[in-house]
């Protein structure tokens, strides 16, 4: 489960149109989500709560052996009106699962241009210290600047820090990044490029990542190098992600490949319903002929689909105050509209739009209105025997998570790793 | 000065192998450098053919527990070692564990948990650009060419220090999984090489420190206990057996030998009751106790007894008892109707005797043996307790030898049954025997156990003022409350010989811990004196005899001692075999024969 | 290029200037945060509720 403060910079990236997906970082999301899903390892407890529609603190206590504790701080120059407190918060939002793809890139309309996202966190009773700064900086560029911080201490301890420094350009068609951290120099270049006919970069309003079906292929590599050490790296991945013919569940094939390594690995993930995703992934190295085979589960336990709501009026403004779901809605009624009126399903998605895609949509927008209690995901892996589960639900006005790992080869062993996540936001 | 050590004998030894293992060790201690996904496990070691040269320089303080040298080694020989570990190969998983490492190093090392959480932020998100991938490699160090001046600084409390004065490592060759690709080859060559001077310079001496610190520290009456455990171990190993001398005949020995041989074996023994008697303590199977009987059937079978013997002595001991009282009564004047009032009356000592249980928490078994010895003494009221009962002197002489031949009837000496304690300190040196056995070697006799007063023993109860010593279990109290007076008149007078089953008491606590140990179970005792071979050299002393020897060595000193004797004495206890310093003893006054 | 170096002193300096920097930076940077956000909130909460992680009672 995301941390609030994950979760605000998510709010952020929605509330500002910034498409996360169109990232080569995200590539691969759907697999991690489902495969290598974080396990809490402590006992946490976090408290959040908005005193304003700009700023934001949580508090959190962790139990390692020795009782811990962060306090944090998140101020943004735009509002962030999709935030939601933990008892109306969807839990998709909060828990990342399968990744079903935006339909839309970065807005361009400039009135976020300048948006501006501060955050600052301190550990107790270490007193180091992590800051981050996001800032729009032109309508489809954006600035990251993460940094932490330890402390000089009296003994010795010279204190240490970092900063890592991204420079992301996101266009519908394609994505760049540039990256240095401080850390060995680290220089690191990431791109991410959509294939097909749909997409335009210009002066539309919204750039698509999708195709004509509503299915849509990139292909992205980043390269790293590491000035100090003299440390190489290289990958690149294929991502594929369409909907079914037949009912409309959405799938995403991704393979990748690190050519220095000659690691290759595919994925296959399929939402199978409205509750459950299967997700299966082969590594192969070529080299060393060594091979694995993982799988992973996650399964959603809905309370009941969500009244349909008031539509409101399609004002620019109107439309960003809305959160992501209703974003989706709204754009997906206007969709729908459009193929009415022309008699032309789809037709805002490409000319060959077809039946296929419109069940697709469907289950799109019903996913998203959707809620769900409670969410559970398992994952394992053939060579290392390693068996994750975790549980993440809304008890109350809580957001509780647990989950625990074990190896299943290795019986000598207990429980890995477990813990407990107890989250309460106003 | 020169030595000589073979070097080609070290290789055969235990040595490669254990420097293996110590190696390993030190090579997996610590933090494995991110760079490395396994451990080093060496895969060969091989100390060569050749031997180093080891010149001595100067020795500039040599002593007991110090030594300070200077030494020059070369080396250049064909020594070798293989190493096998799993490389990381992929640089920015390497990159990714340096991130958090150099946190820890810069930050409160108290806090190192949390630098994963801030490492993780900080560091970009690579897709699969830092996937591990793990490459073995064997790297194989031959020809190492060493030159050093060696400085050896060793003192028992500070350990040993080793100091090199220069780089000693000349040159090495370094052979790996990666000698075809050049840049790798010689990255490695480089880094081992550093590697290999700061084990010379650090690791090294700080191992050998360790090493000789263990030895150093501890304590030198551990390491002699361990010595002479060993040199115990070898002893009872090293056993000859007649079979082994002459197999042909193995009582080739004569018959007369062979007895002193048994008695001398015996007499280690502990009288353990029902046990069979052998020569051999460990092996029981060398002289049976019917091959003993045998031979005491054939060659002494004057000491063999009968039922007649057994009646002329209750006539005798009875006329010693009352030779005795008279006589004890008239040295000390007391008052003699105190004592027959209390002592003599069986059917009182039974009442006292069980008052003693109660006190002394004993089993019935051993109180009941024992209240025959005992009951008296529980019976004398603390104000007599300035008796001959007393007489656990320390200044006694030690008597064995003055033991007098039996004049008539013995045809082996005294010493020969109890031979002189080899230790002069205050080991018991004689016959150790409790009440208990003697009561039952009267029982050999026609002196059933069942009876409550063996008419044996009945005069020594009645007229001895059996020590305090042998009031069980309330003993030692009682001592520590009121010591007893050692000099005695009475025994100052005694100069003939005496027979003495006792060993001067070194202390009196001692003695009165042997004696409630003796007197609480002398059965077990007894037996646990059997059953443990005891590691100090009291289990070759006399622990006491067997029944019959026993009874026969009472009545004739019965009879030949005490008739030409001023004093007899019976000093009867067990001796422990852990704390042999003291005897109890039942003093009897002596017996005046006409 | 002695010249160019800088002396000791001045070395000594700069590094005591960035350590200064340093540590104002470290626990200047919520302070920060926090006025930046306060500024830009036109209702200017309270620095109770604006530092209070718990749920307002508004």
């Amino acid at each position: 489960m995301l941390g609030y403060m994950e979760y605000l910079q998510d709010c952020f990236y929605t509330s500002t149109g910034w498409n996360t997906d169109n990232n080569y970082d995200n590539i691969l999301a759907t697999s991690r989500n489902l495969l290598a899903f974080p396990i809490p390892r402590n006992f946490r407890f976090e408290l959040s709560s908005r005193s304003s529609e700009f700023t934001n603190s949580s508090v959190s206590l962790t139990n390692t052996g020795i009782l811990g504790g962060s306090l944090s701080y998140l101020s943004t120059t735009t509002p962030l009106a999709n935030a939601m407190a933990s008892r109306s918060v969807p839990l998709q939002s909060m828990v990342s699962g399968y990744r079903i793809l935006e339909t839309f890139g970065p807005r361009l309309p400039t009135q976020f241009v300048g948006a501006t996202l501060l955050y600052g966190r301190i550990y107790f009773p270490s007193q180091f210290l992590e800051g981050m700064v996001i800032k729009r900086v032109s309508p489809n560029t954006q600035f990251i600047l993460k940094c932490i911080s330890t402390p000089k201490v009296t003994g010795g301890v010279k204190g240490g820090g970092a900063m890592t420094f991204y420079w992301q350009t996101n266009k519908a068609k394609s994505s760049r990044e540039f990256i240095f951290s401080t850390s060995e120099a680290l220089l690191g270049f990431r791109c991410l490029y959509n294939i097909g006919k749909g997409f335009r970069d210009g002066p539309s309003r919204r750039g698509k990542i999708f195709g004509s079906d509503g299915s849509s292929l990139s292909i992205g590599t980043e390269l790293w190098y590491g000035a100090l050490s003299m440390s190489p790296g290289l990958s690149t991945a294929l991502r594929y992600s369409t909907y079914s013919s037949s009912t409309g569940a959405p799938m995403t094939m991704t393979l990748s490949c690190n050519p220095l390594l000659g690691s290759f690995s595919s994925t296959y993930s399929v939402r199978t319903g409205i509750g459950s995703t299967f997700c299966s992934k082969y590594d192969l190295n070529v080299y060393s002929s060594e091979s694995d085979l993982s799988f992973g589960y996650e399964f959603w336990r809905s309370i009941a689909t969500r009244p349909p709501k008031e539509q409101p009026k399609l004002d620019a403004p109107a439309f960003n105050k809305l959160n992501e779901e209703e974003q989706m809605r709204v754009v997906g009624e206007f969709i729908g509209a459009q193929q009415d009126k022309f008699g032309n399903p789809g037709a805002a998605w490409g000319s060959r739009g077809t039946a296929p895609f419109h069940t697709a949509r469907k289950f799109v927008s019903n996913l998203r209105e959707t809620d769900f209690s409670s969410v559970l995901k398992a994952s394992t892996s053939i060579q290392t025997g390693k068996l994750s589960v975790s549980f993440s639900g809304k008890i109350k006005d809580f957001l509780v998570t647990t989950g625990a790992s074990v190896n299943l080869y290795d019986t000598s062993s207990t429980v890995k790793a477990y813990g407990v996540q107890i989250q309460y936001s106003s | 000065m020169s030595f000589r050590i073979n070097w080609n004998a070290i290789e055969k030894g235990s040595l490669s192998s254990w420097s293996t293992e110590l190696l390993n060790d030190a090579l997996n201690t610590g933090d494995r450098p991110n760079m490395l996904s396994s451990e080093i496990q060496i895969e060969d070691l091989n100390f060569g053919e050749k031997a180093p040269d080891f010149e001595i320089l100067e020795i500039g303080d040599l002593g007991s527990d110090r030594f300070r040298g200077i030494f020059k080694l070369n080396y250049n020989g064909d020594a070798s070692i293989t190493l096998r570990t799993k490389v990381q190969a992929n640089p920015l998983r390497i990159y990714n564990d340096n991130v958090i490492d150099d946190l820890i190093e810069r930050s409160n090392p108290s806090y190192s948990d949390g630098v994963e959480e801030l490492a993780n932020f900080v560091k970009p998100q690579f897709v699969i650009a830092d996937e591990s991938f793990s490459i073995p490699l064997n790297l194989t160090l031959s020809q190492i060419k060493i030159s050093t001046i060696i400085i050896i600084v060793f003192t028992k409390s500070k350990g040993l220090t080793l100091v090199f004065k220069n780089d000693p490592l000349e040159s090495i060759s370094i052979n790996s999984t990666f000698d075809r690709i050049k840049p790798l080859a010689q990255l490695l060559q480089k880094k081992i090489e550093i590697q290999i001077g700061e084990l010379f310079k650090e690791f090294l001496p700080s191992i050998l420190y360790k090493f000789s610190l263990k030895y150093t520290t501890e304590s030198f009456d551990q390491f002699h206990k361990d010595l002479l455990r060993e040199e115990l171990d070898d002893l009872l190993d090293k056993r000859v057996n007649f079979k082994d001398i002459d197999p042909e005949a193995p009582m080739g020995i004569s018959p007369g030998s062979l007895m002193r041989l048994t008695t001398l074996a015996t007499a280690r023994q502990t009288l353990a009751l029902g046990g069979k008697l052998s020569a051999d303590r460990m092996n029981r199977d060398i002289l049976t106790k019917s091959y003993v009987n045998h031979i005491v059937q054939r060659s002494f079978n004057r000491l063999r007894l009968s039922e007649s013997d057994f009646e002329n002595i209750n006539k005798n001991v009875d006329v010693i008892r009352q030779f005795q009282t008279k006589i004890y009564y008239k040295h000390n004047g007391d008052n003699p109707h105190h004592l027959l009032d209390h002592g003599v009356s069986p059917k009182r000592r039974v009442i006292k005797m069980k008052k003693k249980k109660n006190q002394s928490k004993q089993n019935s078994l051993q109180s009941e043996s024992s209240s025959v010895l005992s009951s008296p003494a529980a019976s004398v009221p603390a104000s007599a307790m300035t008796s001959p009962a007393r007489i656990i002197s320390r200044k006694l002489p030690e008597v064995v030898h003055d033991v007098p031949m039996s004049s008539e009837e013995s045809d082996w000496s005294s010493s020969t049954l109890f031979p002189r304690s080899r230790k002069p300190s205050g080991a018991s040196r004689f016959i150790s025997m409790s009440g208990n056995t003697l009561q039952k070697s009267s029982s050999v006799g026609p002196i059933s156990r069942r009876e409550p007063s063996p008419p044996l023993l009945r005069p020594i109860a009645a007229s001895a003022k059996v020590s305090p010593l042998l009031n069980l279990g309330s003993m030692s109290s009682y001592q520590k409350e009121k010591p007893l007076p050692f000099a005695n008149p009475y025994f100052d007078s005694l100069k003939g010989p005496a027979m003495v089953f006792k060993s001067a008491s070194s202390s009196r606590s001692r003695s009165s811990s042997t004696a409630s140990a003796a007197s609480s179970s002398s059965t077990s005792t007894i037996s646990s004196s059997t059953n443990s071979p005891s590691k100090s050299k009291m289990s070759e002393e006399v622990k006491g005899t067997n029944r019959r020897e026993m009874l026969n060595l009472f009545l004739k000193y019965g009879a030949s001692d005490f008739s030409n004797s001023k004093a007899a004495k019976f000093s009867v206890g067990p001796t422990h075999p852990h704390n042999s310093n003291g005897i109890v003893s039942l003093d009897t006054p002596p017996p005046y024969f006409a | 290029m002695s010249g160019y170096a800088l002396s000791e002193e001045s070395k000594e300096r700069i590094v005591k200037v960035l350590d200064t920097s340093k540590v104002i930076a470290h626990y200047g940077w919520i302070p920060f945060i926090l006025y930046l956000g306060w500024s830009s909130t036109a209702e200017r909460p309270s620095v109770f509720n604006l530092l209070s992680p718990l749920p307002s009672l508004m």
